[in-house]
């Protein structure tokens, strides 16, 4: 039992670590990368904010994971909501259908929506991309996971 | 539960209805768009033409495709089999862990999740790089030579690594639901009975798992077969994957018809292998695995 304990505290430390590595390397005061950081210092920081360019992109960012979490939020609500309550004809293949994407490489998803909205002359836009990221809709897959574990 | 009256029926169905019709809007009509692309011809003077199987027999007839179809599923498999090997272990604890320690695992495994890909993808490239964390650990310990002085990224190790930390919390994740399901006087029985600690292991909690490892391996081979951004990160231009093909072609070289293709031969290569696997493990495990 220790040393089940012992790995899965060395385990931790591994998942945790990548995620550190760049929290700290950030700080550096050097020119790349590196750890242990050359110095500390917030200059990329600054260097972050004084730039449009990423300042728009993590606008839109934000815009298009907002715009994802609302709107599958409510239309994955209210899908596991209308899955749990009654047991109905139709409703296995509609939990299959909602929950597919997951199991669909993400880049076949990705250039279908990419070429699908091309051709809507929508690509390119804030919605396409907030539409695509729909496609990764985690909200039904949990609500109805809850829901088989829940026995509702 | 049995089947609903009338009313309530109806009721579902307008709860599921803002999720179909998105789903059909995002995802089964871009499907289907995508499917009809796939067989259309193009080329850079011409655009796209009428329709063929050109881009199928292309792919099919390359050896260079096939060769990176196969390092795909290869490398999916690989980075499925070394989650399972880790993760059971560490699910079998969270599983064993007192409550408060248990509820303080759940946040480590699942917190990777909340940090994009590319960061972690990133953070690997700072620990395996040339004057990276690896080789300056490797150097303290007296280890100069050889390993310790060469640059370990833009090799198959690196990416399977990152593609290992990407999706080991799905497989802790599915393989603890299913280990928390089992009731723990089965295990119990078989200790009263006689059974080592070991024995109890094989002959009881490891058969009625078989469910959670399905999923986990499942969930963790299709998202892997489709990786892009951890391979491209940390296999540069040395490790290619489907999914970097199918990019290539299709924003690169602007023939997303070729690209669509790519995209569909992932897509039912996966679901092949998948379908597959668990037609085997059914056989396996008739009992447990029951449709």
């Amino acid at each position: 039992m220790k040393a089940l304990f012992a790995y899965g505290g060395v385990l931790m430390v591994a998942l945790a670590l990548p995620i550190l590595v760049v929290v700290i390397g950030s700080l550096t005061a050097g020119d790349r990368i590196a750890f242990p950081p050359e110095g500390v210092s917030l200059r990329w920081y600054r260097a972050f904010l004084d730039s449009p360019e990423f300042i728009e992109s993590a606008r839109t960012s934000l815009e298009i994971a907002g715009l994802t979490s609302l709107v599958s939020g409510i239309a994955g609500g209210l899908a596991a909501l209308g899955l749990a309550r009654t047991r109905f004809r139709g409703g296995g293949l509609v939990e299959t259908l909602l929950t597919l994407p997951l199991a669909i490489p993400s880049i076949a998803l990705g250039l279908a929506c990419l070429i699908f909205y091309t051709a809507l002359d929508l690509a390119g836009s804030k919605l396409a991309l907030g539409l695509r990221a729909y496609d990764r809709d985690h909200a039904v897959r949990h609500s109805a996971g809850a829901r088989q574990s829940g026995g509702a | 539960m049995t089947g609903g009256t009338r009313t309530a029926v109806i009721a579902s169905w307008a709860l599921l209805s803002p999720a179909l019709i998105a789903s059909i809007v995002f995802f089964a009509a871009p499907l289907v768009y995508l499917v009809v692309d796939s067989f259309r011809a193009f080329s850079l003077t011409a655009g796209v033409g009428g329709f063929t199987l050109g881009n199928y027999s292309r792919i099919l007839g390359d050896a260079y495709y096939l060769r990176v179809l196969g390092d795909t599923f290869r490398l999916a498999a690989m980075t499925t089999a070394l989650c399972l090997i880790l993760g059971y272990p560490l699910a079998l604890l969270l599983r064993a862990a007192p409550p408060r320690l248990k509820a303080l695992m759940v946040i480590a495994v699942i917190a990777p999740l909340l940090v994009s890909v590319v960061v972690r993808s990133f953070g690997w490239v700072v620990i395996l790089g040339e004057f990276g964390l690896l080789n300056q650990a490797l150097r303290l310990l007296g280890v100069t030579a050889g390993f310790a002085s060469t640059s370990h990224l833009f090799t198959e190790a690196a990416v399977i690594v990152g593609l290992v930390h990407v999706f080991l919390p799905f497989m802790v994740l599915a393989l603890y639901s299913a280990l928390q399901k089992q009731e723990a006087r089965l295990v119990r029985a078989a200790r009263s009975l006689g059974a080592s600690t070991l024995r109890a292991f094989i002959a009881v909690t490891l058969p009625l798992s078989v469910p959670g490892i399905v999923a986990g391996t499942t969930t963790v081979f299709a998202l892997a077969a489709g990786s892009y951004v951890t391979v491209s990160v940390l296999g540069g231009s040395k490790v290619m994957v489907i999914a970097i093909l199918a990019y290539q072609q299709s924003i690169g070289l602007t023939n997303w018809q070729l690209g669509a293709a790519i995209g569909i031969v992932l897509l039912i290569g996966t679901t092949l292998i998948l379908q597959l696997y668990q037609a085997t493990l059914r056989r396996l495990f008739p009992r447990v695995l029951a449709v």
